[in-house]
């Protein structure tokens, strides 16, 4: 073989592998972080991961303030609906029969969120609740 | 009156695009000859198109569907001015705005092919705006009130975020469209790469303001206490960065070694291509993203915009690239022209990586009709690595000739190998990555005889930025508590008491405020959080406080009330913090500098 072409063979093997290589680390590292985003009816039976996202309407008249700081209340896509406790501050953008997007995860039933999230687009609603309307 | 002013200059705008364009493809009408007419008009018709858009909204015209959808009689004066581009199509007019005055300010009208493209790009986006997105649209019913903007828009961060955003846009457009033209030579002029190299490192300063400028607004108006989430929209903006970041180097290389000029081309074309990528997923609403800004049914249109610039610039890629016919021999593999090409290939690794976590969540969503999105740890893990590398390159910068013979340096490389087995993790390594970086380059930039102190300067804020984020992110405390009237609560070492609540009317909306004491080993402090609630919009606000000592932020958002005397209150460390905005000044200087300097 020539000795260019040789070269030229061993450069793309190395450049094949390498590049195989990264993209099997790619989509590894990438499958292992993900986390999914449901409305109460999807909630699946067996959860591939703990921490999922929770997207939905605040269901009207189910807001609760304990005086501990507990906040309770329930997500709801119009079928089902699902109960919900975060500790932390609301997002300003939250109120009753409005869209929300909770990360947390599910404990006997009960979602707890670390994190209640808000949308600041300029119509003032996450666009995925917009569908449920 | 606005409607007419407005719709009458999109218009025209349109036709003098196409048409110059038509007649400059067709070549027998000669209508090249008043390019230099027709560019200033074209500079007139959109800045008059803007401008009514804008007065428009100062005097409140609800007659036009944007204005209703965006404006309010009570809004405060600057918020009319900037409210213009808190939304999608008034956005959109002020980047055709920057656009037209970037591209056109300095025609020089010889260059054919450069016009060419600087029309189409100028014909596609107005027909865009026009037909899909058009600001001048009537409202149908008649009106005494607007809806308001979004409060969270209400804020100086919103008045100077997109503006330069868009000028760093824009700016990448005539890159574009200036390598396009000279892509019809055969080869790339020096010239053209010390044109590149002066538009990328203006386009490079003002995205990185524009992005550091963004977290800013994040950190200190949305309450949310950090500058960067990994968040869809975030990352097509960095992307945008990235490419930038290599075509900086790239034309800095290119000067001297002409085996540049094929990434030149690649990713002048590249970050423009990003740019439309970006505007098609961000504005589509595909993301699943907190910074939304969308309407279904325009998203279709972006996406023909962007393939139809992709096919247009691989085409012309393959058609001007020239490929060396045998490698030349390598004599030193430690060579500054290999560094710099170890820099796009890493940067390029980041693109793929920032990239692939936010496509991948659209791919998958694809295949199980599940919606989903990556997490941060997908981020944090694969940058990491390639950070460091990155640092340690730019560490041996000024090592080049030293290491030729690596015997005399062999005790020094021992004592940085077991350094790096004593720091153990992740964490470890990229603290003493910077670290090292940061002396390398500090004694670097205070040698007197200091050639490329612009660039050590350069890098040397670049480890000094990371340095913030890598402290801020080991040692940041964040808690949520109810705090009671005059009883101290424990945050971490804190004392945090509620002093005082106290209610009151402001210009167009309701106040909350609170007076808190905080009481730490630095001693103690007062804070005046607030609430706010606008009645035309039906809408809370929370204005976050910060105590800003040099070394650490002290977080405070109010929440909601419990009792006359009771409040929820979140509380975030936040150290080091400084180091990020500092660092994002000295990088601003260094390349002024740099843009100064012919040899920088």
């Amino acid at each position: 073989m020539h000795p260019q072409v040789k070269n030229r063979l061993k450069n793309i093997i190395i450049f094949a592998l390498s590049a195989i290589g990264a993209i099997g680390l790619l989509l590894k590292i990438s499958s292992s972080n993900i986390a999914y985003y449901y409305t109460p009816s999807e909630i699946p039976a067996e959860l591939k991961n703990d921490q999922f996202r929770l997207g939905g309407l605040v269901q009207a008249d189910t807001l609760k303030f304990n005086e501990s700081g507990l906040i309770q209340f329930k997500i709801t896509d119009g079928s089902a609906s699902q109960q919900v406790h975060y500790y932390g501050v609301l997002p300003d953008i939250f109120r009753e029969g409005q869209g929300v997007v909770a990360i947390g995860k599910l404990e006997k039933n009960i979602f707890l969120a670390d994190k209640i999230l808000a949308k600041h687009d300029e119509n003032y609603r996450p666009p995925a609740t917009k569908k449920l309307k | 009156m606005h409607y007419f002013l407005g719709n009458f200059s999109l218009i025209l705008t349109m036709l003098i695009s196409m048409a110059a364009l038509g007649s400059n493809l067709l070549k027998n009408v000669q209508i090249s000859k008043y390019s230099a007419y027709l560019n200033v008009a074209l500079i007139l018709l959109v800045s008059c198109a803007y401008l009514t858009l804008t007065h428009a909204y100062l005097v409140s015209e609800f007659a036009l569907l944007n204005v209703f959808a965006n404006s309010s009689l009570n809004k405060p004066l600057i918020y009319k001015f900037t409210g213009v581009w808190g939304n999608h199509e008034g956005s959109l007019l002020l980047f055709l705005w920057f656009m037209t005055l970037i591209l056109f300010s300095k025609a020089d009208g010889k260059d054919k092919y450069y016009l060419n493209y600087a029309w189409l790009v100028m014909a596609i986006f107005s027909c865009y705006i026009f037909f899909t997105s058009n600001p001048f649209w009537l409202n149908p019913h008649y009106v005494k009130e607007g809806q308001g903007l979004n409060p969270v828009l209400q804020d100086i961060g919103l008045a100077i975020h997109p503006p330069i955003l868009y000028i760093a846009y824009a700016l990448i457009t005539k890159i574009f469209c200036v390598v396009m033209a000279f892509s019809y030579q055969k080869n790339l002029e020096n010239i053209a790469i010390s044109l590149i190299k002066k538009l990328s490192f203006i386009a490079f300063m003002i995205l990185s303001c524009a992005i550091v400028l963004g977290s800013w607004w994040a950190y200190r108006e949305l309450g949310w206490g950090g500058y960067w989430f990994w968040d869809p929209v975030e990352n097509l903006a960095l992307l945008i960065w990235l490419a930038l970041l290599m075509l900086l180097h790239s034309a800095l290389a290119a000067r001297y070694d002409k085996k540049f000029n094929n990434w030149l081309l690649a990713l002048s074309l590249a970050s423009f291509i990003l740019l439309l990528l970006s505007f098609f997923l961000v504005r589509s609403g595909i993301l699943l993203s907190v910074h939304s800004f969308s309407e279904a049914g325009r998203g279709i249109w972006l996406l023909a915009i962007f393939s139809f610039f992709a096919v247009l610039a691989l085409n012309r890629y393959f058609a001007s690239a020239t490929w060396p016919e045998q490698p030349a021999k390598q004599t030193n593999l430690v060579s500054l022209s290999n560094l710099l090409r170890l820099n796009n290939y890493l940067v390029f690794c980041l693109v793929i990586i920032v990239l692939w976590g936010t496509l991948y969540p659209i791919i998958m969503q694809f295949f199980t009709q599940q919606k989903n999105f990556v997490t941060i740890a997908y981020f944090n893990k694969l940058t990491a690595p390639i950070l460091n590398i990155m640092f340690l390159s730019m560490c041996i910068l000024p090592y080049l000739k030293q290491l030729k013979n690596l015997k005399e340096l062999r005790y020094k490389l021992a004592v940085l190998f077991l350094l790096y087995i004593l720091a153990g993790s992740l964490f470890g390594f990229l603290l003493l990555s910077a670290l090292l970086l940061i002396v390398v380059t500090l004694y670097e930039v205070s040698k007197k005889s200091a050639k490329n102190y612009v660039m050590h300067l350069a890098h040397f804020s670049v480890a000094l930025f990371f340095l913030g984020i890598i402290l801020n992110q080991n040692y940041r405390y964040e808690a949520e508590k109810v705090v009671t009237l005059a009883e101290p609560t424990d945050f971490n070492g804190f004392a945090v008491t509620l002093q005082n609540l106290e209610e009151t009317i402001a210009q167009n909306y309701l106040l909350l405020r609170a007076q808190i004491e905080v009481s730490g080993k630095s001693g103690k402090f007062y804070l005046q959080p607030e609430r706010r609630y606008y009645q035309v919009s039906e809408i809370f606000t929370k204005e976050a406080v910060i105590k800003r000592h040099y070394h650490s932020d002290i977080y405070i958002v109010l929440g909601e009330i419990y009792a006359k005397n009771k409040i929820k209150v979140r509380f975030i460390y936040n150290p080091y913090v400084n180091l990020l905005w500092l660092a994002a000044l000295l990088m601003f200087i260094a390349m002024l500098v740099g843009l100064k300097r012919k040899d920088a």
